[in-house]
């Protein structure tokens, strides 16, 4: 399943963002693989970027969220898309993802 | 009738003592008058004076309702939306309140003509009596909203014809509730001191005001011996003093209990009414 990762650089050995939205990165990984890709915030200072990044976490049909909590806008959003948050803020990319999974599986 | 905005950039620097104290000198010349308080988040202009309230008038935005049954998903208000204020999906509609501008985007854009409005208020409107010749107005924005443009907006339309002198209070900074201020203002006093800070955001405001085109003059509050750096600095900035309040333990004490200096202390109303004079020459361009 496609998981979004609000993440502090480009790649899994980084660290998850302490902030949803305007996190710099957004990598997008399958968890079957491990595959990623990761693009780079493109709203940093727009209004309304939790909406947006929920947004764009349907867009991308994504099962997940690895982030920071969410604000109440993007929350109301993401649970009515049946989108699971998952709190990682601060810590590593990997060790999260791990948790995680290991916890679905 | 002349509408000056009081203006600061920095929060703190005397937009409220040089707005109150200016119109109750203009006023006491027998001019009719009136001061509106535009700081809609924290209006206090009115704390200054006795007063008599005539009207309160709600302030309504307009929100947008969708009839899912005619909803065809289709998503163009949804890509439309440039605060993200509206989702879509096939149970139901998330209409983001503090984000919605009420622009009305969405519900034009509708293909389906799915989409309603429905007015949400947000705020009020408050129109006083304080004498013969002066009168308050304030915008009143309810707590929890975001945005305060649409209450300045509807304080700004609900201003009669009636008055000869009108001064607004503006909010802090330079976004879009000071520019909603400004707009159709003649003057503007910028209100600053002499700090870093107040010449950094003293800058940013008249960047704002250059660009709006709206003439102004900047009264330099909190002056002392040590500020000549700083009037310098304002005068490099294109900014012309046109009064200096001095640091004044007794205005501090006056303001903490509601009082006018203009009225507390003679010294202060000759300053009040010295700017006053030489605003109108700056306005009337003499």
């Amino acid at each position: 399943m496609k998981i979004l990762i609000s993440a502090e650089s480009d790649t899994l050995d980084g660290k998850v963002s302490d902030r949803f939205a305007r996190a710099p990165y957004f990598i997008v990984v399958e968890s079957d693989n491990m595959e990623f890709e990761s693009v780079q915030n493109p709203f940093t200072l727009d209004h309304g970027m939790g909406p947006k990044i929920a947004k764009l976490a349907i867009e991308k049909s994504v099962k997940a969220i690895i982030s920071a909590v969410p604000g109440p806008n993007a929350q109301k959003i993401l649970i009515d898309s049946g989108i699971e948050l998952y709190n990682g803020a601060g810590r590593n990319i990997k060790e999260v993802l791990k948790e995680y999974i290991g916890r679905n599986a | 009738m002349l509408k000056t905005a009081i203006i600061s950039g920095k929060g703190g620097t005397g937009k409220t003592l040089v707005s109150t104290n200016l119109a109750n000198i203009i006023s006491k010349k027998g001019i009719k008058t009136l001061l509106c308080d535009a700081d809609a988040e924290e209006p206090d202009s009115g704390i200054f004076f006795g007063l008599k309230k005539i009207c309160g008038e709600n302030v309504l935005k307009k929100i947008p309702e969708v009839d899912l049954k005619k909803c065809s998903l289709c998503s163009l208000c949804v890509d439309s939306c440039n605060f993200s204020a509206i989702h879509i999906s096939k149970s139901k509609s998330i209409i983001l309140d503090s984000l919605c501008h009420g622009c009305g985007l969405c519900k034009m854009i509708c293909p389906e003509r799915a989409i309603t409005e429905r007015d949400k208020e947000i705020g009020v409107v408050n129109t006083y009596h304080v004498n013969q010749n002066l009168s308050f107005m304030e915008g009143r924005l309810n707590i929890g909203e975001p945005s305060a443009v649409p209450v300045i907006r509807q304080l700004k339309h609900s201003i009669t014809d009636e008055y000869e002198y009108v001064l607004v209070d503006s909010p802090p900074g330079c976004s879009c509730s000071v520019v909603e201020t400004l707009r159709e203002c003649d003057y503007a006093l910028v209100i600053t001191e002499p700090t870093p800070f107040g010449m950094h955001d003293l800058k940013m405001a008249l960047t704002v005001l250059k660009d709006m085109e709206i003439p102004y003059s900047v009264v330099l509050n909190r002056w002392d011996k040590e500020s000549q750096p700083y009037e310098e600095e304002i005068i490099k900035a294109g900014g012309k003093i046109i009064m200096k309040i001095p640091y004044d333990r007794r205005i501090a004490g006056s303001y903490s209990h509601g009082k006018l200096i203009s009225e507390e202390y003679e010294e202060y109303g000759n300053m009040f009414n010295t700017l006053f004079i030489k605003l109108k020459c700056e306005v009337e361009g003499i």
